[in-house]
């Protein structure tokens, strides 16, 4: 009985020993690390090391936004905080792909102790800084939980300033007589200048968000810190027009941060954005401030007048639409802009002024209307914008027009047409029969005489004698998209589109130059700037247009 | 005379069960509340009642059991708001999504998960609360189905303390409470000790109920799953052995082997069936895959440069999550200078265990190494003096059948490569001591005999 009694104060001693240890107290007392854990630790006596997978309620709100908005974007976080989304996410159905664009998910352990925590081996926990998160956007906040999106790492940082990276052209393309389907892409200047597109494009692909389930459209692109922002329009099923952004390091990967969110949306009833924003174009004037970035874009109103407006950001983001708008109001009726004053290119200071193009219609061609380029300057975005009188400084081509004089054969290129009087060699022009139910893009290759002349391709179907027409590409309506000064000369990258009918979309980029911004000289030889081929069964071979020429230079 | 003693002993449980429970509630309001000094009042408790326990302050052991497992257990589930832990969280997510027959993730395989969690949520109880509270209540009854188990066999005080210490390793109330399924599987786990451990439960009885808890566990979960399976082959196997050496402490009549047939071809059809219809059977891929490395590994243990066999699997991290930073292998680093390179390929607890890292560890580290390694050896003192000194003790001959294949299951996670990494060394630890606690209480009551 002795022995039982001794034995039992025996195994109670050793038990209450062992549990001193085991229960965690002589860890936490003796502040044992947890990049070396000999000791066993608690749960409730060390919940606030980064041992243990405690967290607050705005860690948990910061997961459930990252559920609901992060798409199939990557997610950034320590070993604490990725054990908690895994709450949230479906690993399957993502591919791993270890660099930006991701978002990073710091939990408010991370942002109290100012680290991120590794978890080595069970138990093991290990340090490493945070990452750097200069170049991160904040997109969602709890408490001091916060959800970041970055769209580069810092060796694609270091590319953006890389020379070969400095003259990117953003345009969209897709399309089709619907109007559906735009997408956005990007073409990279080679050593000549030239624009080759990227193999992967689109880079934003219409369809994504209920936002843009018809179009991405009208992209234009900034520097903010070390990462891209594009601002572009959507379009919804119900032809919604919003203005969103997206960020990229590369200018290849793209992320939208705030989802369905419009940067722009449209306005309240009665104003001149009421049915819907669009053709954003951003400049950051480099003045640090609650207006440094400013925005012209373009409103639509209840009765479809198309009208620029302004806003303006203290960081790219975050937009407040200016009180004077539309700062490019439609012209008295009967001018050449009575319906529309929209679709402008980026502003330009030069010499204290800001000089813009900007797109007008008139009623003379219905339904898309009739476009042609005006100029507008200002001195002051939230100013007077004043119009120049010798408005419109660009017009369509309405002379490159003429039906065939006889049949255009399957095969060849050498075309009789009524009068070669409006043409110019070397002009991109469309074939098209008189149906509308086949066309083809090609260039005028020589005038032979005042009624044949010779295309540079063969003609790919037999074009019909009269009903059958040549057009120049830019016979229809002209829109700007990109202004610059390279020191002699103004440069105007624009776009063409509806070249023989208002119902046919072929939207094509075109190239002009002004030494005055009044008088513009059409580049034939180098337009389009964006390489096109019509109906070759890639993505934008219905349009290719709204060049967005990225002069990293420039912006800098 | 006689009511008065049964009012007074009915007077003493209530008593008992009020305390208990309101100790359960300090703790588990404590923890929810992130109260600092609940803890340590929860620490200062249960050496309390352990201590009133040996004085012979404390009867209704049963009711103590449960209250030091559930304050325990508690402490660490209802910590804050949300659930906590890490694998919790794959769990949390199965739990809230149902069931789905091509989905490859291990949590997708366990029926609490997939069909319970859901149906519980589908009646209103959340699935945090589910976690936090209803499943780790359960798990806490563990304790006191083992306490019942080895009251049969080594009395009621003896009892308490060897279900104290399977409590008081910290892989009960730290590593297990993070694993839903692991918990409820456990129960089942306990269930077959109380089976094996009962003489009141006999025959077919007994072999069905086996079969019954075993299924049951797996289809809870696969790591509970393959426990079983070890049990039960040791439960069936080792008697065997014994009758042709003739060791008498294990010796069974054959009428209970050739009941073998039923609770094993019954777990490994389910296994089977269950692992190999979801999502095309991977899960039985990862296990042929263990297999196979295993015994690739075994060929060349003592090489330095073999390489370190893992056995690939699903991960059970999501694949769009980027857990930053990326280590390299620090398990490879941490053992390069000790020279044992077949190491490499096991748990690094499995170090720790066989005493590799004391010369490493801190100064609480080694105190708390010497602790350990003393409740180890008590436990294997334990076992050899039961195999000699069996009649002193009630236990049943399956139940040391099992003790014996504990042994054996250590052994291979210490010496058969890439073994341990199954499922991690500690789980193997806790599983086994299902059998093995009973031993270190018998180890020092042999050893204060011996004294004496």
């Amino acid at each position: 009985m002795q022995n039982k009694k001794i034995a039992i104060y025996i195994i109670c001693a050793i038990l209450s020993v062992y549990f001193i240890f085991t229960s965690g107290f002589v860890f936490f007392v003796m502040g044992s690390t947890t990049d070396k854990i000999d000791v066993p630790y608690s749960l409730a006596l060390s919940k606030d090391d980064s041992i243990v997978g405690y967290y607050t309620d705005n860690d948990i709100k910061c997961a459930k936004w990252l559920a609901e908005n992060h798409g199939d974007t990557l997610i950034y976080a320590d070993y604490n905080g990725g054990a908690l989304l895994m709450g949230y996410f479906d690993w399957q159905n993502t591919t791993f792909v270890l660099k930006p664009p991701c978002y990073i998910f710091l939990t408010e352990w991370n942002i109290e102790n100012n680290k991120m925590v590794d978890g080595t081996t069970p138990g093991l926990r290990k340090y490493s800084a945070l990452p750097d998160l200069s170049y991160a956007v904040e997109v969602f906040k709890s408490g001091e939980a916060i959800v970041y999106l970055t769209s580069l790492s810092t060796s694609a940082a270091t590319n953006i300033t890389d020379t070969n990276m400095q003259s990117l052209v953003f345009f969209n393309g897709g399309g089709d007589n619907s109007g559906r389907n735009y997408s956005i892409g990007v073409a990279i200047a080679d050593e000549n200048g030239e624009f080759i597109k990227y193999v992967g494009n689109p880079i934003i692909k219409s369809g994504g968000y209920k936002f843009d389930a018809y179009q991405a459209k009208d992209p234009w692109v900034i520097q903010i810190g070390k990462q891209y922002v594009m601002y572009f329009k959507g379009a919804t099923s119900k032809w919604v027009d919003t203005i969103h952004y997206a960020i990229s390091g590369d200018g290849i990967s793209w992320v939208m941060p705030t989802g369905e969110t419009a940067t722009i949306p449209a306005g309240g009833a009665g104003t001149f954005d009421a049915n819907g924003t669009s053709f954003p174009r951003v400049i950051d004037t480099g003045v640090v401030g609650t207006k440094r970035y400013r925005m012209i874009y373009t409103g639509c109103n209840a009765a479809g007048n198309y009208q620029a407006g302004y806003a303006y950001s203290s960081d790219g983001f975050s937009w407040t639409k200016g009180a004077n708008n539309p700062v490019i109001p439609i012209g008295v009726g009967g001018t050449w802009d009575d319906v529309s004053s929209a679709m402008v290119s980026n502003p330009v200071l030069y010499d204290g002024t800001y000089y813009m193009l900007y797109g007008g219609e008139d009623g003379a061609r219905t339904p898309q209307g009739h476009w042609q380029i005006g100029l507008v300057t200002f001195t002051d975005f939230e100013g007077a914008y004043t119009k120049y009188d010798g408005n419109p400084v660009m017009a369509n081509d309405v002379s490159a027009n003429s039906a065939l004089a006889a049949q255009l054969t399957s095969g060849t290129k050498v075309v009789t047409v009524a009068s070669t009087s409006g043409f110019s060699e070397g002009q991109p022009v469309f074939v098209a029969k008189g149906d509308l139910g086949h066309d083809q893009f090609t260039r005028i290759d020589t005038i032979d005489s005042p009624t044949q002349l010779t295309l540079v391709d063969n003609a790919d179907a037999n074009y019909a004698q009269t009903t059958s027409v040549v057009v120049g590409w830019d016979v229809g309506s002209i829109v700007p998209a990109s202004l610059y000064f390279n020191g002699t000369s103004w440069i105007n990258h624009y776009t063409a589109f509806q070249p023989y009918s208002s119902t046919v979309i072929r939207e094509v980029s075109a190239l002009a130059t002004s030494p005055d911004l009044h008088s513009w000289i059409i580049d034939y030889a180098n337009s389009p700037p964006i390489p096109y081929t019509y109906n070759n069964g890639q993505w934008d071979d219905q349009s290719s247009e709204n060049p967005c020429v990225v002069r990293i230079k420039e912006i800098e | 005379m006689s009511e008065f003693f049964w009012l007074t002993k009915l007077s003493w449980v209530v008593r008992d069960i009020v305390v208990a429970i309101f100790c359960v509630a300090i703790t588990a309001i404590g923890a929810y509340t992130l109260n600092t000094f609940t803890p340590y009042l929860t620490i200062v408790a249960i050496i309390l009642i352990t201590a009133l326990v040996a004085k012979g302050n404390l009867s209704n052991y049963s009711i103590w059991v449960w209250c030091i497992s559930a304050c325990l257990v508690l402490g660490t589930t209802m910590l804050g708001h949300y659930i906590v832990g890490s694998d919790i969280h794959g769990e949390y997510f199965v739990a809230n999504k149902g069931f789905d027959i091509d989905y490859q993730y291990v949590n997708n395989t366990s029926t609490l998960l997939v069909f319970v969690c859901p149906a519980l949520k589908f009646i209103g109880i959340s699935v945090i609360w589910q976690f936090k509270l209803l499943f780790p209540l359960l798990y806490s009854l563990i304790p006191v189905i083992l306490y019942f188990a080895f009251k049969k066999q080594m009395g009621g005080i003896k009892a308490f303390y060897a279900v104290l210490f399977f409590m008081i390793v910290p892989m009960f109330f730290i590593e297990v409470v993070q694993i839903q399924k692991s918990m409820i599987a456990e129960i089942f786990l306990a269930l077959m000790v109380y089976v094996i451990a009962s003489k009141e439960i006999v025959g077919f009885k007994k072999n069905l109920s086996l079969a019954v808890c075993a299924m049951m566990a797996t289809l809870c979960h696969y790591t509970i799953g393959i426990f079983a399976i070890m049990f039960l082959c040791g439960y069936y196997g080792v008697p065997f052995i014994c009758n042709a050496l003739r060791i008498k402490a294990i010796r069974l009549p054959y009428r209970n082997i050739k009941w073998a047939a039923l609770p094993i071809v019954g777990l490994m059809a389910t296994f089977f069936i269950w692992f190999g219809m979801i999502g095309d059977g991977f899960m039985l891929t990862y296990f042929n895959n263990v297999a196979h490395n295993s015994v690739v590994a075994a060929q060349a243990p003592f090489e330095e440069d073999a390489p370190i066999v893992k056995a690939p699997m699903p991960s059970s991290t999501p694949t769009n999550i980027v857990v930053a930073p990326i280590s390299e292998n620090p398990r490879a680093d941490n053992v390069k200078s000790i020279g044992f390179s077949y190491m490499d390929k096991q748990e690094p607890l499995v170090r720790t265990a066989v005493g590799l890292d004391f010369f490493d560890s801190t100064i609480q580290g080694k105190a708390f190494r010497l602790i350990q390694y003393l409740t180890q050896a008590l436990i294997v003192f334990g076992f050899l003096f039961l195999l000699f000194k069996y009649k002193e003790y009630n236990f049943t001959p399956e139940f040391i059948a099992c003790v014996g294949t504990s042994f054996v299951v250590i052994l291979c996670v210490v010496f058969v490569p890439t073994f341990s990494s199954l499922v991690n060394a500690s789980r193997y630890y806790q599983a086994c001591l299902f059998f093995l606690a009973p031993m270190l209480v018998v180890g020092v009551d042999q050893l204060c005999k011996i004294k004496r």
